[in-house]
């Protein structure tokens, strides 16, 4: 499940100290090593005015610099492989008052990460979430696709202790606080993460919703799919290679289907070359397409 | 540098030239520059170097979102190739002006809506309703303008079309929401991300109650943008009563009629909130 550590100190630690021991003393590729840098974390949230004066700065900028493209997140700094943002999380009431509106935070939507990360709460009582946790190899990875969700917790993340959420394991959804909160959250962005896939769940239904839109693997499937609208042979070159050697499953995915649509009269053995694929979830499609044109 | 890279430059520097950005109309000066681009060819070139590029450096991203593959930003205006996928849940004005061609062979085909003679953009007012106004569309070749305060184009989608979308940055500052049904506005968003994460530090600034956040908060009072402003006013409340007065008492002469009267109700609460002498 995802990993709770005790996390109290009395340290105040800078963001420049952080930066500075997660670069030399923490492996991102070591969970555990990543879980004992809790303290730390929690020391930089210690920091009172670290946001404070974050958001000052931004202000006078007009936000023209940020770095995130998000109105819920804050960057605040960053090391080689890795960065450090704030999260806000806004009561019910102040959504409800329509000083902030609810489709700009992620409450009540069950999501997991392509990414590794450990998140502490900063300011405020903290949000209540719900923890799941899936088993990523019995996942093909299609919308639709029963997953077996099981339920670990629900709990008040307040201060005083960390939490490090598995890339492509941990499912959460996150409810509103009762006063606003703050998270300082240490993001992990090794090799691995642009090639997996992040997903939103249906609890209800216990099935694999969606693909969320912006994460690296959507862009991708967006300019692919661009090249089945007005490919020439240079475009089909590039597309066959992109179907055979491209890391990403869905990429790869959307590259046959863009060939299929440069030229569909060679469906058939485009979807029969599809079906070659390592991955279930391009065997499956590719599987259903060849059904869809046989019958 | 490569033919499309030239092409794009090229077009840049006209449009630089051309285009002054307090002055939204003379975006349309960049219009036969646009048309030179409005091509398969161009745009076929774009996506392949994209493609290359993936093939090259699979992880690595390009200016890509979700549905654009930006091609070039400049000073108050971006190009891109934009692929439109579904309908939208609502109809939708525009914040900013904009250039369409449709590629891939496919004609952009949309409903056509007139904005009430009432409307004002900075100003929401949910009883106002669209006025159908016809239907259009645009052929492979041709380029459609758009302009935030006239017509309203609602783009007919039914199987996902490829553009080269030309558009300048937000002019408006919000974007208004038409139910398809009703044609009623029913809600009313900031056109720009800049003005949401602008709020958002207004309340988080208020909220985290610091004295350094005095001046950035009086910044925002009188920022240009309604809501902007008035997030300002209301979150500097939070730090200071006394400046916040001020404010309110400069925003019952606010231009938008929101602000004025909810400065005029804020400041009758926090004159009936001061106890009199008499009163203990």
């Amino acid at each position: 499940m995802a990993i709770t550590i005790p996390a109290i100190t009395t340290r105040i630690a800078s963001m420049d100290e952080f930066v500075d021991y997660v670069s030399s003393d923490v492996d991102l590729n070591d969970l555990d090593s990543v879980a004992a840098a809790a303290p730390m974390l929690a020391a930089l949230a210690n920091d009172r005015e670290l946001v404070v004066r974050e958001l000052n700065r931004l202000v006078e900028a007009q936000f023209r610099s940020t770095q995130l493209t998000s109105a819920q997140s804050l960057y605040l700094g960053r090391g080689k492989n890795f960065y450090v943002r704030a999260n806000v999380w806004p009561s019910a009431a102040d959504v409800a008052s329509g000083r902030l509106y609810q489709d700009q935070f992620s409450y009540d939507i069950a999501h997991d990460h392509n990414y590794d990360f450990l998140t502490v709460n900063h300011f405020g009582p903290g949000y209540v979430t719900e923890i799941y946790e899936y088993d990523p190899a019995k996942l093909a990875g299609y919308p639709g696709e029963p997953v077996a969700l099981e339920f670990l917790e629900k709990s008040l993340f307040a201060s005083g202790s960390a939490m490090l959420y598995r890339s492509g394991r941990d499912v959460h959804v996150q409810y509103p606080p009762e006063d606003l909160s703050i998270t300082l959250n240490l993001m992990l962005s090794v090799s691995s993460t642009g090639r997996r896939d992040q997903y939103y769940f249906d609890l209800a239904e216990k099935k694999l919703a969606a693909f969320t839109p912006e994460q690296d693997s959507s862009r991708r499937v967006a300019i692919v799919s661009m090249g089945g609208h007005v490919g020439d042979d240079e475009t089909r070159s590039l597309l066959t290679d992109l179907s055979r050697r491209h890391p990403c499953q869905r990429t790869r995915l959307s590259a046959f289907e863009a060939l299929v649509r440069l030229t569909p009269a060679d469906a058939v053995a485009i979807w029969e070359q599809a079906c070659r694929d390592p991955e279930p979830l391009v065997v499956r499609e590719s599987t259903m397409k060849i059904s869809l044109l046989a019958g | 540098m490569n033919q499309t890279l030239a092409q794009t430059a090229a077009f840049a520097a006209q449009v630089e030239q051309l285009f002054v950005i307090e002055q939204p109309e003379t975006f349309f000066r960049a219009e036969a520059a646009f048309r030179v681009l409005a091509n398969d060819t161009f745009s076929r070139a774009n996506i392949n170097a994209a493609l290359r590029q993936l093939l090259g450096s699979p992880l690595e991203k390009g200016d890509w979102t979700a549905n654009q593959l930006v091609l070039h930003r400049g000073p108050g205006y971006a190009l891109s190739i934009t692929l439109l996928e579904q309908q939208t849940r609502f109809i939708h004005t525009s914040p900013h002006y904009a250039m369409y061609a449709p590629l891939g062979g496919s004609c952009l085909a949309y409903e056509l809506f007139r904005l009430p003679p009432s409307y004002r953009n900075a100003v929401f007012d949910p009883t106002l309703q669209l006025l159908p106004s016809g239907t259009g569309s645009v052929e492979c070749g041709q380029v459609l303008c758009t302009r935030p305060d006239h017509d309203l184009h609602d783009f007919k989608i039914d199987q996902p079309q490829l553009v080269l979308k030309f558009t300048s940055s937000a002019w408006h500052v919000l974007e208004w929401l038409f139910d398809r049904v009703s044609l009623k506005a029913v809600q009313a968003n900031d056109a720009a991300l800049a003005t949401t994460q602008l709020r958002v530090a207004s309340y988080l600034l208020g909220r985290l109650g610091h004295a350094s956040s005095i001046e950035p908060l009086k910044k925002l009072a009188s920022h240009r943008i309604p809501n902007i402003r008035w997030a300002g006013i209301q979150n500097l409340g939070r730090l200071s009563g006394a400046e916040a007065l001020e404010q309110l008492r400069i925003a019952v002469n606010d231009e938008h009629p929101h602000i004025q009267s909810a400065a005029r109700k804020s400041l009758a609460i926090a004159a009936a909130a001061i106890p009199t002498e008499s009163g203990g």
